[in-house]
């Protein structure tokens, strides 16, 4: 998550409390609509969504981790003559 | 691998044979009265857990969700637990998604051809035009160039044909000088139906443009398989020129004709009779159309397109009422001809010289190479600065600075730019290089300063051995693959359309065909798991060039977009269903979570015996500073493969000390695979991998929540207190 994109999401917290996104999702909604891309258009959704970024959400060492046993299963079904 | 048959042994919902017998008929509506007591109690109970029993419109969204979504009410509790643990809104809708991310696959046949925008015989649909075009848009190339591309997406060509098409036309040398205009006289009718097109925009009082024409005649060129030097040869060349000069700057948007020009165009008629070489058929008929489309435009119209004064509109009126074989808008026609021909060739001619699409790619990979580099020795200066002189910093310093230290490392394996572009080792260097400070980090923890201090040194110097040698092949792979992905999803090839998915995860790997950390970032961001979040840092961010190409060409975009057209259109296709799944995931990684506890969960699509298939993941762990504690963690991966069948695979880290238990019916060979990647994880931080297995058992996992006595509440622990419980 961008510096700039917590900022904004920390003033809406603020703004309107409880930690409750829906009026920040309404807004976003508005603005991409604004900008031609297309988002999720319930804010009851989309303020779940924007709230995680899956560069940061686990340590590269557990992406990794989840490669390599993709890459063994992959490899599994290559080479297993069943 | 459904979440819900990990609740069956601790819901113990009774079913209802059907019965033949009235009495059993009837005991049998006692019992479903009974179940849905024993429903409503855990509702209830959930409510109660989570905190939401004061919510009204909780309790009726969720027993709305009840009764609209399929599968067991086993599966459907499931979700309702999963969805108010994660502090996700109960809506009914919301409970729908979480759902069908739990319990569906993301993948299937029909979804994968849900992705691919309908097209109707060879013509590319309008979506997909649509879309490509936008690929189009963002490509770095000149403007003429991207609007002959545009033209040819119009027209139903793959971006891939569009750009051969357009190289080939451009760089082509050839010999034959009347080709093109041979063709174009034989394709008069398509050029006098382009033509039409401007005669109707003068009898709207629209100025005539070249650019469209311009455009559409290059098209003609193309499909007609013909190249710029094949088309205009010397003596039409010659000739055009000829006409060209004698047209001089009379352009056809907005410039009357003059009487000196009436004589000169006649004369151009003359020359371009020669050169255009048409017949007399078509010459008659192009003529014959001209007078018809003359009668048809007002003179108001004329003078509004041409508003260079009375003696313009005159001259026009004149020619109107005289119209004969010399007729003013032949002239007109074969002027415009002319003058697009000419300004076509001075365009292409400079093109030629100034583009090639390897050169391009050349130029822009090295220019991507030096920002990259440039880049990277910033991080590494950064990152060096911190670690240097450790003796000299006081503990809790140490500790502040190995912190940033490792955020700064993870952020540039997971996040930036360059390390898309760098080789397997020197993101395999940075994620050791991560492991190793957290290292130093635990040591400092436990007050051991010169131990930590010891491997902050080494870290030091690992940073300034560190070496960036960007791959070019990946930079140039990557540059033409990000219009080309997108292309891929939304055209039909002919081939297996999961196949364009099986594709795109076949070049997220290195050489040996292993997925790496990025790899699986950038799998997850192409699937569209994080489109919303770029979505609102785009819009926040004043610099917008970075991310609209990648914002516009993951699937999740594509979807909404999908979806917009099926609501409009009332219907509710597999879309629907891919979308649902993807939101659900999205919902559940919300990172909003109660307690230290953390539990993500997404559908990973994998490779299986050719064909696309996915794995479910469950991961759970402590918090540690913003990220997940990798020393500490458990994660579970369920999939059903082809050749294997129900397979698990179970991986908990204590202290980093790894555990992979495989359960499979025979899980020898995948044992054995395992354990010749023990090496490879505990070079990267994780220690004493072992490998183990055991027979797969139908009772699979997955604990949101932990077994409890059968028939109690449907949980008593959560993922915010406890582990994920396997039970097998």
């Amino acid at each position: 998550m961008s510096q700039q994109h917590k900022k904004y999401m920390d003033k809406y917290k603020t703004d309107y409390g409880n930690e409750d996104l829906t009026h920040y999702a309404k807004n976003l909604i508005e603005k991409a609509e604004g900008e031609g891309i297309a988002v999720t258009a319930d804010p009851d959704k989309l303020k779940h969504m924007v709230n995680q970024d899956v560069r940061d959400m686990l340590p590269p060492q557990l992406y990794e981790v989840i490669g390599l046993i993709a890459t063994a299963i992959e490899k599994a079904s290559e080479e297993d003559p069943k | 691998m459904k979440i819900s048959q990990m609740l069956s042994a601790l819901t113990s919902v009774a079913t209802t044979k059907s019965q033949k017998t009235e009495t059993l008929q009837t005991e049998s509506h006692a019992t479903e009265a009974k179940n849905t007591s024993q429903v409503q109690h855990k509702i209830d109970q959930l409510l109660t857990k989570y905190s939401v029993e004061d919510q009204p419109s909780a309790r009726e969204n969720i027993n709305q969700f009840m009764a609209r979504a399929k599968g067991s009410e086993t599966d459907k509790l499931a979700t309702v637990e999963m969805t108010l643990s994660k502090g996700i809104t109960p809506t009914t809708s919301n409970l729908m998604d979480v759902h069908a991310a739990l319990n569906e696959s993301a993948y299937t046949s029909e979804q994968i051809d849900a992705l691919t925008v309908k097209s109707e015989g060879d013509v590319i649909s309008k979506e997909t035009t649509t879309e490509v075009k936008k690929v189009i848009a963002n490509l770095k190339l000149p403007e003429a160039l991207k609007e002959v591309l545009s033209a040819l997406v119009d027209k139903g060509y793959t971006l891939k044909d569009a750009l051969t098409a357009v190289v080939s036309a451009v760089g082509g040398q050839g010999g034959n000088t009347s080709q093109m205009l041979k063709s174009l006289s034989q394709n008069i009718d398509v050029v006098m139906s382009k033509l039409e097109v401007v005669v109707n925009a003068l009898s709207q009082g629209e100025s005539v443009k070249l650019e469209p024409l311009r455009v559409q005649l290059l098209l003609l060129l193309i499909e007609n398989g013909q190249t710029l030097e094949d088309a205009i040869g010397t003596e039409q060349h010659e000739a055009i020129n000829k006409a060209d000069n004698i047209i001089g700057s009379s352009q056809v948007a907005g410039e009357g004709m003059s009487s000196s020009k009436t004589s000169n165009l006649q004369t151009a008629d003359s020359v371009l009779g020669d050169a255009l070489d048409l017949n007399d058929g078509s010459k008659e008929a192009l003529r014959t159309t001209d007078k018809e489309a003359l009668q048809v435009i007002p003179h108001s119209s004329v003078d509004e397109a041409m508003p260079s004064g009375d003696e313009s509109l005159e001259e026009v009126t004149s020619l109107d009422d005289t119209a004969n074989d010399q007729s003013p808008l032949s002239d007109f026609i074969e002027e415009s001809v002319t003058a697009i021909l000419s300004q076509l060739e001075a365009q292409m001619v400079s093109l030629s010289e100034t583009f090639e699409l390897k050169q391009f790619l050349v130029t822009e990979s090295t220019e991507k190479t030096i920002e990259m580099k440039t880049n990277f020795t910033a991080f590494k200066d950064d990152v060096a600065s911190m670690l240097a002189s450790p003796e000299e910093k006081s503990a809790e310093s140490l500790k502040q600075t190995v912190s940033e230290a490792i955020e700064a490392i993870d952020k540039m394996i997971s996040k930036q730019e360059v390390t898309l572009y760098a080789s397997m080792k020197t993101e395999r260097d940075l994620l050791v290089l991560s492991s190793e400070l957290r290292e130093a980090s635990n040591l400092l923890e436990q007050g051991k300063t010169n131990e930590a201090i010891a491997i902050v040194s080494k870290g030091y110097h690992m940073v300034k051995a560190l070496q960036y040698d960007p791959d070019k092949q990946k930079i140039m792979l990557f540059m033409t693959q990000k219009g080309e992905e997108a292309n891929q999803i939304l055209t039909q090839q002919g081939t297996g359309r999961q196949q364009k998915i099986v594709d795109m995860l076949n070049s997220l790997q290195d050489q040996q065909g292993q997925h790496h950390a990025r790899d699986v970032v950038e799998t997850l961001r192409f699937l569209g798991h994080n489109h919303e979040n770029e979505v609102a840092s785009y819009i926040e961010n004043k610099d917008k060039s970075q991310e609209q190409a990648q914002l516009q060409t993951n699937i999740k975009e594509i979807l909404l977009k999908m979806m917009k057209d099926e609501t409009e259109q009332r219907t509710v296709t597999s879309s629907e269903k891919s979308l649902m799944n993807l939101s659900g995931q999205q919902m559940m990684n919300d990172s909003q979570q109660n307690g230290q506890r953390r539990l993500y969960y997404f559908n990973y699509p994998i490779v299986d015996a050719e064909e696309l298939n996915e794995m479910k993941i469950y991961v759970s762990g402590n918090q540690h500073k913003s990220q997940m504690d990798w020393q500490n963690t458990e994660l579970y991966f369920g999939m059903s493969l082809k050749k294997q069948g129900d397979t698990g695979i179970k991986v908990k880290v204590t202290g980093g000390q790894m555990t992979i238990k495989i359960l499979n019916d025979t899980p020898e060979s995948l044992k054995t695979l395992f354990e010749s990647y023990a090496t490879q994880l505990e070079a990267i931080g994780f220690k004493d991998v072992r490998i183990e297995s055991e027979q797969y058992q139908k009772t699979p996992p997955v604990g949101v929540v932990n077994e409890d006595v059968k028939g109690q509440a449907v949980t008593d622990k959560t993922t915010n207190e406890g582990s994920l419980d396997y039970k097998v």
